[in-house]
């Protein structure tokens, strides 16, 4: 038996450290989510920014379009932008703020209308195990189903591709010019690369903004937040929503679905709604690559229009 | 919990390190009925309570029929089994099948019955956990066996987690046994058992779940493909469900070693058959020679008439088609199934191949004549399978035809290679294939390709790493259930 272990141990040991130096050689992180290592940065400003903060919770639409500097000139909150991937799904994106908050604090979700419909986007797992492995405490933020899920496809899937991907730079010729985010995230968890007006992205298509309406999806999700807001609540926490930014055209489109989804909102959840999505329409020139990715001119603007709006709704409150 | 992830590698783990850390047998049997359940309960915790209720049913009705004086006693105890059994599989297998056919039926004389199917959810395993159940009353009732006393050394058999939801079939004179006796530590076994799940791994992951992608758009919508791209898919199926099945049966056979127990073996190399009949004895062991024991044999086997002989063999391999799903798609397979076999077991050859010999000869190279045999019965073979694998019957006959009248069209051809030009990982697979092939082959003498004690640790090790790292390469996470999980 003793034999056994032994060289069973010493073949896994000799697997992981192959292993460890194909990865720590020739693994691209950036590659399975460029936008992950910005993860820490935001988990590092959350945990250091002086209260009273207004922490921003969301998906990419807030990575990309707030500018945080604009917020704290015209505020007395400190910003905490902790938008980055709809597809860490809301559990996720309440959880890591939860155990975080204190009195005085202001939440502002602005979550992509997707997010709402609780929509998959097939690679959700993989972003969990992603974020997790960037920082292991991450791990406490994870939910039974979404470890059961990791345990059973997603921790095989990402270190499968992780593998891929290293075996592929080995055989690379030449070297990928991959944009990352080195030095384009700001303290404040701004993705400032594309705040130049004539910035461009270099991958990444057009994306329908709006979706159906999946009614059942939307109301698990208002129940979730209700939770959350009943939870901050009794912390002295104030909780608001925001619609994501949309570009005109496809607002236009599906403005049927825009008020269906608005509706919904209003009528269930208990966190005031402080705008509308049609508040939160922009130009198409506004946008990059995906359509809730606000540039330039863009970011101040829908900055301004939710300080405003947040304004409002504290003027209202007191 | 699927063999290929992540919770059953920590699952296993904790479990092998504990089972051997207690030293009473009472206690192992225990852990391994709670681990069992849980491993069950992954899937649903309902499930368990299904298989908890006809394990006490039999375990009940095993100790009545050892205690049974009389022969009558005995025969209806042995009914209340049967029917117990196989009323919770008909129930919750073929109940909608049967309701569906027999609204159908009814119709065609003008009446309309008004019940509905219900929305019965299949438990997972459920066909192999009872015929499992079955044949320790069956094995009680024909009194080759004493009736255990001992409640969970029997939960523990019926619901031994490695072959617990698809296979092999083990009979109670095997594997209750080994509950029973001391089991000790066996080194040699342990490491075989873990090559074993290696190559089990590497069929599913590699070349099972790769063929899935390439063959499932074909499968779904046949109709927009051409002969050769129904070829490719029929050819590819063969080899999905058997990377598939024997994958995992290799990994639960090398999974029960590590724990001191020998299961039966399930597969040996059938596709090196050289007719129909010879691959039954080499595909899917456990079920086919459940059947033959429990229902073949019953029937009069061939000690009856020609006639009544080639009954048996169509009864036989068209339960075990039903046995299958609850389809009739499944009902035709084995159909032809027992058709192809009919020759063979009407007409014997004199020889007549056993799983333990040697698939294809004694040669390293096959003669062409056996060659010959091996494709013809492949062919054959693959021929059923598109009735296993088609959506509908229409879809399996357009498959058939399509590939009998449009085989060598230049488009087609064009067609497989403009698909495999796009997708690199489908030219991989099929790469892979072909290196199964060989290493079966040259490694047929075998139980499993990967039973190699005596190389060199350097050698050995080197082979693992390259197995390990084809999976991770090209496995594609283990996402993807086995196929005979709904069965």
């Amino acid at each position: 038996m003793r034999r056994f272990i032994v060289e069973f141990l010493l073949f896994a040991l000799l697997q992981i450290s192959l292993l460890a130096a194909l990865f720590v050689g020739f693994s691209d992180l950036r590659r399975v989510s460029p936008f992950m290592p910005a993860l820490e940065i935001k988990q590092k400003r959350l945990e250091t920014a002086s209260p009273p903060r207004m922490i921003l919770i969301g998906g990419s639409n807030l990575f990309f379009g707030i500018d945080s500097t604009m917020i704290e000139r015209q505020t007395d909150y400190s910003a905490v932008n902790m938008g980055l991937l709809r597809g860490l799904r809301l559990e996720y994106i309440l959880n890591e703020i939860d155990a975080q908050l204190c009195p005085g604090d202001l939440v502002v979700i602005c979550l992509e209308y997707s997010t709402l419909n609780g929509d998959s986007m097939g690679e959700e797992g993989q972003l969990i195990v992603s974020a997790t492995t960037r920082r292991l405490s991450n791990l406490r933020l994870l939910t039974w189903p979404q470890w059961r899920a990791m345990l059973d496809h997603d921790a095989a899937e990402y270190l499968g591709m992780v593998f891929r991907q290293s075996i592929q730079k080995i055989s690379e010729r030449k070297k990928r010019e991959d944009p990352g985010i080195e030095g384009a995230v700001n303290d404040y968890g701004d993705l400032t690369r594309y705040h130049d007006p004539a910035a461009t992205m270099p991958e990444g298509g057009d994306q329908r903004t709006l979706v159906r309406v999946r009614a059942d999806g939307v109301k698990a999700s208002v129940r979730r937040i209700n939770r959350f807001v009943d939870s901050c609540r009794d912390r002295g926490v104030a909780v608001m929503f925001a619609w994501p930014p949309i570009c005109r055209t496809h607002f236009q489109e599906g403005n049927e679905q825009a008020i269906e989804f608005e509706q919904l909102l209003r009528d269930n959840l208990k966190a005031p709604v402080i705008c509308s999505p049609a508040d939160m329409v922009f130009e198409d020139e506004n946008f990059i690559g995906r359509s809730y990715h606000l540039r330039g001119t863009g970011v101040q603007l829908r900055t301004q229009r939710l300080i405003d709006a947040v304004d409002a709704a504290l003027g209202e409150k007191n | 919990m699927i063999f290929t992830s992540l919770t059953f590698a920590i699952f296993l783990i904790v479990v092998f390190t504990t089972y051997w850390m207690l030293r009473r047998q009472s206690w192992r049997n225990l852990l391994l009925a709670v681990a069992s359940y849980l491993f069950y309960s992954w899937w649903d915790w309902r499930f368990c309570l299904l298989m908890l209720a006809t394990s006490l049913m039999d375990f009940g009705l095993g100790l009545a029929l050892g205690a049974a004086k009389h022969q009558s006693t005995r025969r209806w105890l042995l009914l209340l089994s049967v029917l117990g059994n196989l009323g919770t599989l008909a129930f919750f297998k073929y109940f909608n099948f049967f309701a569906e056919n027999f609204q159908v039926l009814a119709s065609k004389f003008g009446w309309q019955p008004h019940w509905t199917t219900l929305n019965i959810v299949l438990p997972v395993g459920v066909s192999f956990y009872t015929f499992q159940a079955l044949s320790y009353t069956i094995t009680i009732y024909r009194r080759q066996m004493q009736p255990t006393g001992r409640l969970i050394d029997y939960l523990a058999y019926v619901s031994f987690f490695p072959q617990l939801v698809a296979g092999p079939i083990e009979r109670a004179s095997h594997l209750l046994p080994q509950f029973l006796k001391q089991r000790h530590f066996d080194l040699v076994a342990a490491k075989d058992g873990l090559r074993q799940m290696l190559w089990g791994a590497f069929k599913k992951m590699v070349i099972a779940d790769n063929l899935a992608n390439l063959l499932d758009p074909i499968y779904n919508d046949p109709s927009g493909a051409g002969g050769p791209m129904l070829a490719l898919a029929m050819v590819c199926f063969a080899f999905q469900i058997y990377c598939d099945f024997s994958g995992y049966s290799d990994i639960a056979i090398g999974c029960a070693k590590l724990f001191d127990f020998h299961l039966m073996r399930n597969f040996a190399y059938p596709y090196f058959s050289q007719s129909v009949a010879e691959f039954w004895r080499r595909w899917h062991i456990s079920l086919a020679t459940w059947f033959r024991d429990y229902l073949y044999i019953p029937l009069g086997g061939n000690r009856v008439s020609k006639p009544r002989q080639a009954f048996n063999v169509m009864l036989t391999f068209t339960v075990s088609g039903l046995w299958h799903g609850a389809a009739w798609n499944f009902i035709i397979w084995g159909a032809i199934n027992g058709l192809a076999t009919l020759p063979l077991i009407l007409w014997p050859a004199r020889h007549r191949a056993d799983p333990s010999e040697t698939p294809g000869g004694e040669r390293n190279l096959p003669s062409v004549k056996t060659l010959a045999r091996m494709v013809g019965t492949f062919i054959i073979i693959c021929c059923a399978w598109v009735f296993f694998r088609a959506r509908t019957f229409e879809d399996a006959t357009t498959i058939l035809t399509r590939i009998a009248t449009d085989l060598l069209s230049s488009g087609g051809w064009a067609a497989v290679g403009a698909m495999l030009d796009d997708e690199s990982i489908h030219i991989r697979t099929l790469i892979h294939v072909g290196i199964l092939v060989v290493v079966e082959w040259c490694m047929r003498r075998h139980i499993h390709p990967l039973d190699f004690a005596g190389l060199g640790r350097f050698w050995r090790w080197l082979i693992y790493t390259v197995i390990i790292w084809d999976i991770l390469y090209h496995g594609t996470g283990g996402v993807r259930p086995f196929i005979y999980f709904q069965f």
